[in-house]
């Protein structure tokens, strides 16, 4: 019970400082850090529609961020999320528009893509990790590139739409259907996405704390030799992890391009999606229902961003700053822990002097 | 100051504190040392000897406390000041560089000659005149990476003395000697002490200190207990210091009338990590309700022979039967199958608890199902079973005197005498015929060792077979029926403990065969 109020404590007060921080950045830029503070809250939260922005723009940051985590489980540090992200985007995307089928096959098809198209990403990786040991680090960002020059050569070639701006829209039963109808809150463009995220941060917690699978990945993530002394294969499941991690970053990559774009752009970059989700991870404290906090922070802010900068006149960068504050409070090891620490410290030091 | 009334106290420690975090390794721990004795600092593992002896050198800076030296205050900045203070450290972990000679290594930092060019004659013959005072016996311009451990030690007693040390601190010198080396460390120690140095002698076995000290300190969970003049003390007083309660010392030594042939173990032939060979043709029998002891120093290839039987290394050649049928992993290129043992009910307590028994971050619960996690009743269809793991936990808890007794809490938490404790909870409850046990004892406390020695005397009691591999000679002494000395891969030979005496296990794990001996095993 107290273990889990200090893990939900710290990355609390980690945001407390880091929005403090801000605040002076703010006021030293002459503007209102109240009134900045407030439109951001608006805009993240402040009406049914907003809030739905909110949760949209979260969809790719839970799985890319659950991806980072399930990796970093088994001792991997996956910084390939972009290159999975956009692999499975664009396997989604092929089948959302060459499969015909029903809704009811289609979509699950599509998903089953995307996962597929990330797990590849993630395989490679974890295939020359599990067989020789070079380093997932390396590998993964070397095949973001390798996935972004692959998948705007075939956005721009087999794949090409006779608009020119991209692949074709997928048909219409590939795509994500809404969650809330428009009638209800007009212009709301969150869709199905965002439950079955839901979804997977209850079945990714599920399988890392209650399977034998998930018992073994982390055995191998925590000490590889006591998991092979325990009868646990220690390649088995680096790859096994590298591919279930690209998986979920592929279906970031799906729900984005599905269901956010509605096509593959000609004009490809990264997404940023990715990295945020190291991000995501790290600020959730490497555990699902951390990450989806963390996601949902990352994502009002980026909802509530816009908003800020059209009320308050505050750059849209500061959001920016803020994200960055966030994570250097929660990462940089120990940084609010040692406010904490130098506190108790002072309170035991009284104690202890009289004797 | 006035505390020193003797004239002849050389150091005196006063209330040195030293806090890791909340832990409290030495709690106002007073230590005097007089010129020219010997002088013991005993305790079990993690008592803070170490790490008093760390603040004495300069290593770490006390939270609070005073180190005088010949009745005036010190600041032990760093160990620097101590060295110019005459002050020399061995450390547990030799601090050598294998790829230069004996002498390089020795005048390392204070070279002979001018600051561009080294005289290496003058550093090599420096070097033999004391080498040649104290009977040291090192060849000065050897390289330190051929060099035996016992050697290696020597040399790094020669380096305190080239820059003149006169109160030097042995950190558990002997843990990694076999008795007769350590019979050359204790000579070399008495021709310092004739000299006028001032030694000090970290340890906790109990036979060398009564042996060598004047004078022994026991420390106690970070706390001085007690200071002892030899003479006038026995090793059980000392040991009851150092527990805080009588200890047994010989466990009970029934004979069971033996059974068949557990294991049987033909030409065994394995490579290390390094791919040089490590075992070397050994063949050995073991049968239900019999230790084999495996005697030996450190690096004979215990460690390739632990992993060989539980399927973790695979074999190069030669074969292994248990209970007749043929068990060997030496498909050659193929992975071995990992977890074989678990299948075959092997047992297995590895050598280092931190490396292979344990994931330091699982709970207790966790850990000890390790090995059987895939296994009913703590998984039904790859689900893992919640409650049937934390039942198992509590029983072994409860069985074993796990401390804390809390389940949930990451093994890296408890001391090393309970972990330990939970890795031979999970191995014995695996029912299995045949054990394999490394090292059991290895840092584990006095209490924890006396009860871990019953729990395997207990497994003998019902008939199972066990080879207990271990580096500590009175563990085998006291456990074994038999005895197999190790040598660079090869069984010297092995020797029914009743006819086995220590010189002869001595010479026997230094790879001498004795040919005086007719015995015949
Ligand atoms: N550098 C360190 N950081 C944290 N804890 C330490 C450190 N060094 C020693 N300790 C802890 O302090 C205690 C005393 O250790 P040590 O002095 O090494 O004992 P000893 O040498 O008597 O076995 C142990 O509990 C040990 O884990
Ligand atoms: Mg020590």
């Amino acid at each position: 019970m107290k273990k889990i109020a200090r893990e939900i404590l710290l990355p609390i007060s980690s945001i407390f400082f880091a929005f403090l921080v801000g605040a002076v950045i703010i006021k030293a830029s002459g503007r209102s850090p109240f009134l900045a503070y407030q439109s951001l809250l608006m805009g993240g939260f402040g009406s049914l529609g907003n809030l739905a922005q909110t949760c949209l723009f979260s969809i790719p940051l839970i799985f890319t961020g659950l991806s980072v985590a399930l990796a970093y489980k088994c001792g991997l540090f996956n910084i390939g999320g972009e290159g999975q992200f956009l692999l499975g985007g664009l396997f989604s995307m092929a089948a959302g528009i060459y499969i015909h089928a029903p809704f009811i096959i289609h979509f699950p098809l599509c998903l089953l893509c995307g996962f597929a198209g990330g797990a590849v990403a993630g395989a490679i990786p974890g295939w020359l990790k599990a067989r020789y040991g070079i380093h997932e680090v390396i590998n993964t960002i070397m095949l973001n590139w390798i996935c972004l020059n692959f998948v705007a050569y075939i956005v721009n070639g087999p794949m090409k739409s006779p608009s020119g701006l991209g692949t074709p829209e997928p048909l219409k039963t590939a795509i994500p259907p809404l969650i809330i109808p428009d009638s209800v809150i007009p212009g709301n463009q969150l869709n199905i996405g965002f439950i079955i995220a839901i979804v997977f941060v209850l079945l990714v917690g599920f399988y890392l704390s209650r399977t034998v699978q998930g018992y073994n990945l982390k055995a191998v993530g925590l000490n590889p030799m006591a998991a092979e002394y325990g009868g646990i294969s220690i390649s088995k499941n680096i790859f096994l992890a590298m591919c279930l991690a690209g998986g979920l970053s592929g279906l970031g990559g799906t729900f984005y391009y599905l269901g956010d774009l509605g096509r593959i752009p000609s004009t490809l970059s990264f997404t940023g999606y990715g990295f945020e989700g190291i991000a995501v991870a790290l600020v959730g404290g490497l555990n699902p229902i951390g990450v989806f906090g963390a996601s949902l922070l990352f994502g009002s802010l980026e909802s509530g961003g816009i908003f800020m900068q059209l009320n308050a006149n505050v750059p849209k960068d500061l959001v920016t700053i803020i994200q960055a504050l966030v994570i250097i409070f929660v990462i940089v090891p120990g940084l609010v822990q040692s406010v904490f620490n130098w506190y108790r410290a002072k309170k035991e030091k009284e104690g202890f002097e009289y004797s | 100051m006035d505390s020193s009334k003797q004239q002849n106290i050389l150091v005196e420690l006063k209330n040195i504190t030293k806090k890791f975090g909340a832990l409290i390794a030495n709690d106002k721990v007073n230590l005097s040392i007089e010129k020219g004795e010997i002088h013991a600092l005993v305790g079990e593992n993690g008592a803070g000897k170490t790490t008093l002896m760390n603040v004495f050198y300069g290593l770490y800076q006390p939270d609070f406390g005073k180190i005088y030296l010949n009745g005036t205050e010190i600041h032990m900045a760093n160990p620097k000041t101590a060295i110019s203070l005459g002050i020399g450290m061995v450390h547990q972990h030799f601090m050598l560089i294998p790829p230069l000679t004996v002498a390089e290594n020795i005048v390392l930092g204070e070279e002979p000659g001018n600051f561009l060019t080294y005289n290496k004659s003058k550093a090599i013959s420096e070097v033999q005149q004391i080498s040649e005072k104290h009977g040291l016996n090192v060849d000065p311009a050897a390289l330190v990476s051929t060099l035996s451990v016992g050697t290696e030690q020597r040399v790094e007693i020669l380096k305190l003395l080239y820059r003149r040390a006169s109160i030097l601190i042995f950190d558990e010198p002997t843990a990694v000697l076999t008795p007769q080396e350590t019979k050359d460390l204790f000579r070399i120690f008495n021709s310092l002490k004739k000299e006028g140095k001032t030694i000090v002698f970290i340890s906790h076995k109990l036979k060398e200190v009564m042996e060598i000290s004047d004078r022994i300190t026991v420390m106690r969970q970070g706390k001085t207990v007690g200071v002892l003049v030899k003479e006038k003390t026995s090793e059980a007083e000392i040991a009851r210091l150092m527990v805080g309660r009588d200890v047994l010392f010989i466990p009970d030594k029934e004979v069971f009338p033996k059974g068949d042939v557990v294991l049987e173990v033909q030409n065994l032939q394995a490579v290390n990590d390094r791919h040089l060979p490590a075992l070397q043709g050994v063949s050995f029998t073991v049968k239900a309700g019999e230790i084999l002891g495996v005697a030996g120093v450190a690096g004979n290839g215990q460690t390739e022979l632990a992993e060989v039987l539980t399927g973790l290394r695979s074999v190069k050649n030669g074969k292994i039967f248990l209970k007749g049928q043929d068990v060997t992993q030496d498909s050659p290129g193929e992975k071995i199958k990992l977890g074989i043992a678990h299948i075959l009910g092997i047992a297995h307590v590895p050598e280092d608890r931190h490396k292979r028994g344990l994931i330091l971050d699982f709970p207790v619960a966790y850990n000890l199902i390790l090995g059987s996690q895939n296994k009913l009743p703590f998984s039904k269809n790859l689900i893992l079973d919640s409650q049937a793991i934390q039942n198992f936990a509590k029983e072994k808890i409860v069985e074993f005197d796990i401390r804390p007794g809390n389940e949930n809490l990451p093994a890296r938490y408890l001391s090393g005498g309970n972990q330990q404790k939970v890795v031979i909870a999970r191995e014995f409850s695996r029912d299995p015929s045949f054990l394999v046990i490394s090292q059991p004892t290895r840092g584990v406390d006095v209490g924890g060792i006396e009860f871990i020695h019953h729990q395997i005397l207990s497994m003998k009691k019902k008939g199972k077979a066990i080879l207990l591999i271990s580096l500590e000679l009175d563990e085998i002494l006291n456990l074994s029926d038999r005895i197999a000395v190790l040598y660079n891969g090869k069984i010297m030979k092995i020797l029914e403990r009743a006819a086995a005496t220590e010189e002869q296990l001595g010479l026997l794990m230094a790879g001498i065969s004795e040919y005086s001996s007719t015995e015949k095993s």
